[in-house]
């Protein structure tokens, strides 16, 4: 597992961040819904709002966790922009780390 | 006489093309919804896209297609969404993988993060390194003797794409063990799997947890650590 302790799910799989030498294996990745930055604030507020009770539903809740996904919660759109630069920040500075040259 | 009354007919038309165009701003959706999966079926970003897309459609009173749309590291589905119009009938369900690193790892890849919006966020988790179950290796201790007994053959490891997430994992791996290990880049998870089920790759490759656990249930390969 690349964290820095067992997932709960899976506690066979030892943490690798946890190892000497490969503390910075430590990676996780996330899965969202996205549109053209232009899109009207109208149109994407509906789309939040549809998407997220579809996440929140029960069942589809379930079979997210069931595979080892961590639910972040229902946010605004204002809320995820700032998340989204974050997250853009910090992906960017990953890729330096291992000098990721364009090919 | 004729002038006034195309001048007529056309201030007409304009009008009727001015209450449509807001009629459509307040009826969205007005057609059927893409929703694009930068990947070949059966990959991570497929089962969220499957897991969603019956309810969310539901929601917003539309038909809503899944297009598996794979290639390029997944910035082929993501070129499709900068390239449609901005009313928010094609959308993309992506990673920080096709957003932020397709495009600083693949030349030609014409858009960037900044270009799209986040309507929403699922779930986040940790990946799994694995490898195939006749290298017989159990621990990371094991699988390095083994790669460094290997010199001049270094050890394949499958990702989806230069600049995936899996891809950035071997590099650093490779980095931080100082052991050499040969990048093959697949369209998806998917075709990965069947890969290295098949033998045809050797090495770590980056799975998320839900994938090994199916693997490992299958008893062909074994996930690691």
């Amino acid at each position: 597992m690349t964290a820095k302790t067992p997932h709960p799910l899976f506690k066979q799989f030892p943490a690798m961040a946890a190892m000497k030498g490969l503390e910075s294996m430590d990676f996780d990745i996330w899965a969202g819904v996205q549109v053209h930055k232009n899109t009207p604030d109208h149109v994407v507020n509906a789309l939040n709002k549809a998407f997220y009770a579809a996440a929140e539903a029960p069942e589809t809740r379930k079979a997210f966790e069931g595979s080892g996904n961590v639910m972040l919660g229902a946010r605004s759109p204002v809320e995820l922009a700032k998340v989204y630069q974050a997250e853009i920040d910090r992906y960017r500075g990953i890729a330096r780390s291992i000098n990721l040259q364009p090919q | 006489m004729q002038t006034t009354s195309l001048v007529r007919r056309l201030l007409l038309a304009a009008a009727t093309g001015l209450t449509l165009l807001s009629a459509q701003a307040q009826n969205y959706p007005s057609k059927t919804i893409s929703l694009i999966v930068p990947y070949p079926a059966g990959g991570p970003s497929d089962f969220f896209a499957r897991k969603v897309q019956p309810e969310a459609a539901a929601k917003l009173g539309q038909t809503m297609v899944i297009e598996n749309l794979g290639g390029g590291g997944g910035s082929i589905g993501l070129t499709r969404v900068v390239n449609a119009p901005a009313d928010g009938h094609t959308l993309a369900l992506a990673s920080p993988m096709e957003l932020v690193l397709a495009p600083m790892a693949i030349q030609g890849v014409k858009y960037k993060p900044e270009d799209f919006k986040l309507v929403a966020q699922f779930a986040t988790t940790n990946t799994v390194l694995a490898v195939r179950n006749t290298l017989n290796v159990k621990t990371v201790d094991e699988l390095l003797t083994l790669a460094r007994k290997n010199t001049g053959h270094p050890l394949s490891y499958g990702s989806v794409g230069p600049g995936s997430l899996y891809h950035l994992i071997g590099e650093k791996f490779s980095q931080l063990t100082k052991v050499e290990m040969l990048h093959v880049p697949y369209k998806g998870i998917a075709p990965l799997l069947s890969d290295l089920m098949g033998g045809q790759i050797d090495m770590p490759s980056c799975l998320w947890p839900a994938r090994s656990r199916r693997r490992s249930s299958t008893a062909r390969s074994r996930v690691w650590p």
